[in-house]
């Protein structure tokens, strides 16, 4: 079975899809199955060689970032493009994706979980599950040590997908986790708030850039004089 | 007040039209409407960087005709965000100047409602509606999740919702709603 895995970041060959990609690819293999080939939708997301790419494939793993709450521009542009095709190319091509976000609450992928599914109602696709995993932003910018449990979740469902032909159910259900945080994990977050950890990273990488004086600049705005 | 229609139409069609109607009956009630056509704009897709929130705060690093838009999302009332629905969701044109929004918000997280969300950098957000064209083969749960999809946006961007409208709905009753505070 031809196979293809699709990296729908903006951010292309530097982006956290790709690892995670890669990561799925790595237990697909353990579990027997060659590793298939990526391609990235940028710059251009209806590029022929690209639409033909998917088009041509059997099974896709479609791995893309949270924007404000939905997909990237660039992969509703790439959607737009092969809705065009025969539906002969389309039906009973079998479809999983991956949403990653920063945000690590599932309820923020949530909608677009449920537009996932309903295109692949729509073009004929047989769905073979959305993993949506949150708190993932840094894992580009981590080393592997640090990055080795997480690596790990997404080669067992690299391995799920490939041995029983659908990510496992339990997996797709645990990687959603927390849907919010409960009282608990709301006290966590607003301690490490209280204390100026939660955006530490923001503030290191303001002052490394010169910017941090400038945090708060407000640029477009126009006063009610006008200035 | 000032109305700011974001036409995300990628092709002429009727529901300019109806844009157009809409545009004018704000206008004939005294408010500030004006209206973009996205289609005409040289817009790039949002690439990542972040150099919005931690090079230049606030200014995207893209140099394109978003520049000249920024200033009227910001000082906008009301926003309305519009599209026919393509492959049951708004046209990735429109969606391209959703992702833009990100220097409009600060890098900063914080509990809102229990939820983590970005700060706000402006004092004041314009409120949001939303007016859609389905095609025959949009359901009523592709009209849901459309819904779906803004009202996240809108928790996240912290604005208010106002409105989500079909272009079903009579322009004169979507201009009542859009005004109604």
């Amino acid at each position: 079975m031809k196979r293809l895995l699709l990296n729908g970041s903006p951010r292309g060959q530097d982006a956290n899809s790709r690892k995670i990609l890669t990561w799925l690819a790595q237990g697909m293999e353990l579990a027997g199955v060659p590793h298939p080939p990526m391609v990235n939708l940028a710059p251009d997301p209806t590029r022929p060689d690209v639409v033909e790419a998917f088009l041509d494939a059997a099974e896709v793993v479609f791995a893309f970032p949270l924007y404000t709450d939905s997909m990237p521009g660039l992969v509703k542009a790439f959607l737009e493009a092969i809705a065009l095709a025969d539906k002969s190319r389309l039906q009973g091509k079998r479809v999983a994706f991956v949403i990653q976000s920063g945000f690590p609450e599932g309820i923020h992928t949530e909608a677009l979980g449920s537009y996932l599914a309903r295109l692949c109602e729509r073009l004929g696709f047989t769905h073979l599950g959305t993993l949506r995993k949150g708190g993932v932003e840094s894992i580009r910018m981590l080393p592997a040590k640090k990055v080795a449990k997480i690596q790990a979740i997404f080669a067992k469902a690299g391995s799920s997908l490939a041995s029983e032909g659908h990510f496992s159910p339990e997996i797709v259900r645990k990687m959603a986790e927390p849907r919010t945080f409960g009282r608990g994990g709301r006290t966590v977050i607003w301690l490490l708030g209280r204390f100026g950890l939660i955006n530490y990273y923001w503030n290191h990488m303001l002052r490394k850039h010169g910017a941090y004086d400038r945090r708060f600049a407000t640029p477009y705005l126009i006063e009610p004089d006008g200035s | 007040m000032r109305c700011l229609i974001l036409n995300g139409n990628p092709k002429p069609s009727g529901f300019d039209d109806y844009l157009g109607r809409f545009t004018q009956a704000i206008a004939q009630q005294g408010h500030a409407a004006e209206r973009i056509d996205l289609r005409d704009l040289n817009l790039r897709y949002c690439v990542g960087c972040w150099a919005c929130w931690w090079k230049s705060p606030g200014v995207c690093a893209l140099k394109d005709d978003m520049a000249a838009l920024y200033p009227k999302l910001v000082n906008a009332d009301l926003v309305l965000w519009a599209s026919p629905l393509i492959v049951g969701s708004v046209s990735a044109l429109l969606k391209k100047v959703q992702d833009r929004f990100i220097p409009t918000i600060h890098p900063y997280i914080e509990l809102v409602d229990g939820e983590c969300h970005h700060r706000h950098r402006y004092p004041h957000n314009a409120d949001l509606g939303v007016i859609v064209e389905p095609t025959a083969e949009d359901t009523d749960a592709d009209l849901a999740i459309t819904l779906d999809l803004f009202q996240r946006f809108s928790r996240n961007t912290r604005t208010r919702f106002r409105l989500f409208v079909t272009t079903a709905t009579p322009v004169a009753e979507v201009a009542h709603e859009a005004l109604a505070a």
